[in-house]
């Protein structure tokens, strides 16, 4: 991502602040304007910026300006455009997408429905205004390890959590669609990021997204709706979305899903993606590692073999849970790029 | 009054962001409402505080809005764009229905100091007949 575009990012987040907290986010040197990851407003406390991954106080050299209450509905009415109600689903969700892939995340004091559900926040306590920083270039070198018999092999992406698979996914997403329909389940607006319809991140130009819905119903509704050919998703949670996942494989589409875990035998552990497993929906594994603050991809092929059954962590005949099932393609030498900033979507080792 | 029942449909049925929202009705809408919300949507693009803005806007002559119209409008501009769309419904409708009692007492009022008129017109009539004979 060049100095220019993450500088306009931060300039667009910044505008979205309050009025009084704009010239201390912008007391920030170029060098550090270009490095902020976020913003960081918690009522009653100091005015924050993560820069490199260390907190700020703003302004920078000075006194920290003290958050109040009403800065925070100040920031939410500019980032909803005081459209509350237009983003009263995601808001309930915690977050708020943004122009530019820029994300407002929220808390507070929340309002529950009759399920038990956040409706609404009466009062909000903290926002988190993240600068987008969507990195592209990271999937065409992993591409030809994805592949079998020159068809996209359904392929997993394991990492834990800030590890970089959102941004992984969004890239391959935006490569397979130069030569593909996609068809991308984007339940919380994080991989697309579409703000009134328009997706504020490239996914590419022959992607369809659907967004704010569950996996299940979404996933049905395109594979009626859009007959894709692939179809890209976030994490999966539960043995319906499991089930769904099933059922679209068996119309000859294929996926492209993230999940949690350092390593491929946790996939094992977990009954949803065992099954997806078990039954070839998923081919390749992608394991994003981190070797000396830099990013590795890993990509694994998963072969035919048994599954033994669980049996305190060991199998039937006393091995370990892959024993095999795990074949290392690609293993991508060390990154001699700039240092990773932090955890968050930053760049890669291929 | 229609171009509040326009608004609140917007926003409830489309979930419209406001600003999308007071476009729609600025071309829907004629005269005076016409050109408040083609005043309200070019200018909230730059508004921070929406309830005090909006209380400012109200008030300007080109609108020809009589002073107790003014204090039953400006309520909603604590509400708009703040909350979810059912409670920014229920306040745009008890606006309009508070708006609309007013125009029936308005045109009451009017009907009745039409007939006080004609009464003293014809008395007037009647002693300048008894006047001039």
């Amino acid at each position: 991502m060049t100095q220019e575009k993450q500088r306009q990012g931060f300039e667009l987040a910044a505008g979205l602040l309050p009025q009084r907290l704009q010239a201390a986010a912008r007391s920030l040197s170029v060098q550090e304007q270009v490095q902020c990851e976020e913003f960081r407003l918690r009522a009653g406390q100091p005015f924050c910026a993560t820069v490199a991954g260390r907190m700020v106080p703003l302004p920078a050299g000075g006194p920290a300006l003290t958050v109040q209450g009403q800065d925070l509905t100040e920031l939410v009415a500019q980032c909803t455009s005081h459209s509350v109600h237009t983003y009263a689903q995601q808001i309930a969700g915690g977050y708020v997408p943004l122009p530019g892939g820029c994300r407002l995340g929220l808390c507070g004091e929340g309002v529950l429905d009759d399920k038990g559900s956040i409706r609404m926040f009466r009062t909000f306590t903290a926002a988190n205004l993240r600068i987008a920083r969507p990195i592209e270039g990271l999937a065409e070198p992993l591409l030809p390890y994805l592949e079998e018999e020159g068809q996209w092999a359904g392929t997993l992406i394991l990492s834990p959590p800030g590890g970089g698979k959102t941004t992984l996914l969004r890239d391959l997403v935006r490569v397979l669609s130069q030569g593909h329909d996609v068809a991308l389940l984007d339940e919380r607006g994080e991989i697309a990021a579409c703000r009134d319809g328009v997706p504020q991140h490239d996914v590419g130009p022959h992607t369809d997204i659907i967004t704010g819905c569950p996996k299940g119903p979404a996933l049905e509704a395109m594979l009626r709706a859009m007959g894709p050919e692939l179809m890209a998703l976030d994490e999966i949670t539960s043995a319906s979305d499991a089930n769904a996942i099933r059922l679209a494989h068996g119309c000859g589409c294929r996926f492209l899903a993230t999940a949690h875990g350092a390593e491929p035998q946790d996939l094992l552990y977990r009954p949803a993606y065992r099954s997806l497993v078990q039954q070839r929906v998923f081919r390749r594994l992608v394991v994003i590692r981190r070797r000396q603050g830099r990013r590795v991809y890993i990509v694994y092929r998963i072969k035919e073999g048994e599954l033994y059954e669980m049996a305190g962590g060991r199998d039937d005949r006393g091995g370990l849970w892959n024993d095999g099932l795990f074949e290392q393609l690609y293993a991508g030498p060390p990154y001699s790029g700039p240092k990773i900033l932090c955890g968050r979507a930053d760049t890669v080792a291929v | 009054m229609d171009g509040l029942t326009l608004l609140r449909s917007e926003i409830v049925d489309g979930r419209t962001p406001l600003p999308e929202a007071a476009a729609l009705c600025a071309r829907r809408c004629t005269g005076a409402s016409a050109r408040f919300f083609t005043a309200f949507c070019r200018e909230l693009a730059g508004v921070q505080d929406l309830a005090g803005w909006y209380g400012q806007i109200l008030h300007r002559p080109e609108w020809d809005l009589l002073p107790e119209d003014i204090v039953l409008l400006e309520p909603l501009g604590a509400v708009l764009g703040r909350y979810d769309g059912a409670l920014q419904a229920e306040a745009i409708q008890a606006c309009c229905q508070r708006l609309q009692q007013n125009g029936e007492r308005a045109r009451e009022e009017q009907q009745r100091r039409g007939r006080v008129q004609r009464a003293t017109g014809l008395c007037c009539g009647i002693a300048l007949a008894l006047l001039t004979l």
